[in-house]
């Protein structure tokens, strides 16, 4: 699944700007997991995926290329450049084979990892207004973006062909997800309106309401279980089919939730927090999913995590802090 | 044979000659003028700005939004809500929010956040704080949330010219904020009284389109 959220392509990338905070910062944490193995890439990290059969990440970059990462080595495996402009999210083909990407001007690519491979593309639709936050689906099958003022297009990644166009939120869109092996969208947008949508139907299926922003949704892979987070302090476990709440994480002021990744057996969900007061301290914990206990702090020297996955079927969680990808083990969650 | 140049009064005077305008009874000349030149002169929308990650719903319905004894320089804002066309915007709302004093933003509770129901006229006023600056943003402002049956809903954010990020110049600084999408978002401040005791007034005028 695609990570990319405009949370954190805007507001952090401008919290680091202005608070001048390192990247490269690293200050021990009590107790907390350091990384196992890091990559700094060319450009600024846009988006970040899983690659399906795979412990390798794909990460999105802000100059078009796209990096494919095993997770262990100091260099990225492969570097393709399957576009011109900012890459705004990352998937793969079912077989791993091959990552999809999309890019700001439009472009919609399937590139074969591997070196020097060329990308094939298309253009897609992606409507006048900026486009805030994009997903693929697990299986590479479809694309869903979010636009600046709330519209979300659904396409067709094999033929780049719009089959959707939903309406319903009002204000820039902080976070797309869809749901592995379904139709599924969930969708959240500036005026703190959360929204699940049925593609195939074009239908909404359930508003929920709440006070304050949602920046990260993530899809349980085992049974859709959404997680949910945001200005709330609050990681929000909620029900595949009512969507109603059925378990909760509070955190303490000023952090807030950022960003969300589940394993993909379904028992384990890390959370990267970042503070509402700068937008540029933060920390990852791995949460056990049943109990809310967490089971490992990550080390990211403070610096928040822009986007999290698990890698593969192994205890690595990987992600994006400043221009660095890094990677941790976390022997527990295997 | 010179072009004579005709003013709006002028033609508002042919216009009156000629029976094409209706006005209503008691209107003077100036505010038949007025009206007509607000009805004729098509304006830009208000400049869209993003709403960010801390807005909150269910803000109280208020104008008030300083407390006795708040620090920072006390601030009126005033304005009106209108078309394109200069037209009311009947059961328009306004939502804000800013931060306080020290930058921060209430997010437990309501503090600097308002939702307002302008009258028919349109016109709002509120009295706050200058915000404070947001250390994830370069200049001061508060944020704007309009909405308003049948319209299209305007994002935008209100900015200051004495804001000593913009130098004394918004002309050539504004850019310096990169989510300042326009120049004319940033307003004229007016400081009244004494040093110690002075006060910030601002006009903004909210322009929107219809949906």
């Amino acid at each position: 699944m695609a990570h990319t959220s405009a949370f954190v392509c805007f507001g952090i990338a401008t919290a680091l700007a202005v608070a001048g905070a390192s990247v490269h910062e690293r200050q021990a944490q009590s107790g907390a997991v350091a990384h196992s193995a890091a990559v700094t890439l060319p450009a600024n990290i846009t988006s970040l995926a899983a690659i399906n059969q795979s412990s390798s990440v794909a990460a999105g970059l802000a100059d078009g290329q796209v990096a494919v990462w095993n997770g262990r080595d100091t260099a990225p495996a492969v570097v393709l450049k399957p576009h011109a402009a900012r890459v705004l999210a990352v998937g793969s083909t079912a077989d791993g084979r091959e990552v999809w990407s999309v890019a700001r001007d439009g472009s919609l690519a399937r590139t074969l990892i591997a070196p020097g491979a060329q990308a094939k593309s298309k253009p897609v639709d992606l409507g006048a207004a900026p486009t805030r936050a994009a997903a693929f689906s697990a299986d590479g099958t479809m694309l869903v973006t979010g636009g600046e003022f709330g519209e979300i297009r659904v396409f067709d990644t094999a033929s780049g062909a719009l089959r959707r166009q939903l309406r319903g939120h009002r204000t820039e869109l902080q976070f797309i997800a869809v749901r592995p092996g379904s139709t599924t969208v969930a969708s959240a947008s500036a005026e703190a309106d959360l929204r699940i949508w049925d593609t195939a139907t074009g239908r909404e299926i359930e508003l929920v309401d709440s006070d304050l922003s949602v920046f990260a949704l993530a899809f349980s892979p085992r049974d859709g279980t959404l997680a949910s987070g945001g200005v709330d302090r609050r990681l929000t476990l909620r029900d595949s089919t009512t969507f109603k709440a059925v378990g909760e994480l509070a955190l303490r002021a000023p952090r807030m939730v950022a960003t969300l990744a589940w394993s993909q057996n379904g028992r384990f969900i890390a959370l990267g927090d970042i503070d509402d007061e700068t937008l540029s301290k933060g920390g990852i914990e791995v949460v056990d999913a049943t109990s809310r206990a967490t089971v490992a702090s990550l080390d990211t020297g403070r610096v928040p995590a822009d986007a999290l996955v698990f890698a593969g079927d192994i205890g690595m969680v990987v992600g994006i802090v400043g221009r660095d990808l890094r990677a941790w083990s976390v022997a527990d969650v295997k | 044979m010179p072009r004579r140049e005709w003013s709006r009064r002028d033609v508002l005077r042919q216009c009156l000659a000629a029976g094409v305008l209706v006005v209503p009874a008691g209107w003077g000349e100036a505010e038949v003028l007025h009206a007509w030149l607000d009805a004729q002169a098509e304006r830009q929308p208000t400049a869209h700005v993003e709403m960010g990650p801390f807005y909150k719903k269910r803000a109280p319905a208020t104008t008030t939004l300083r407390s006795a004894g708040d620090p920072g320089m006390p601030l009126t804002v005033t304005g009106r809500v209108i078309t394109v066309h200069g037209e009311r915007v009947p059961g328009a709302t306004i939502e804000i929010w800013q931060a306080d004093h020290g930058g921060l933003y209430d997010l437990e509770g309501y503090r600097y956040r308002a939702a307002i129901t302008p009258p028919a006229s349109g016109a709002y006023a509120f009295e706050s704080i200058m915000p404070g600056h947001y250390p994830a943003r370069v200049a001061r402002h508060v944020h704007y949330f309009v909405t308003a049956p049948g319209h299209k809903p305007l994002s935008t954010q209100l900015y200051f010219a004495t804001d000593e990020v913009f130098d004394g110049n918004p002309d050539k600084n504004y850019s310096k904020d990169p989510l300042i999408t326009s120049r004319t978002l940033v307003r004229p401040v007016t400081v009244t009284g004494q040093p110690g005791s002075a006060m910030a007034s601002v006009e903004f005028e909210l322009v929107i389109e219809k949906a």
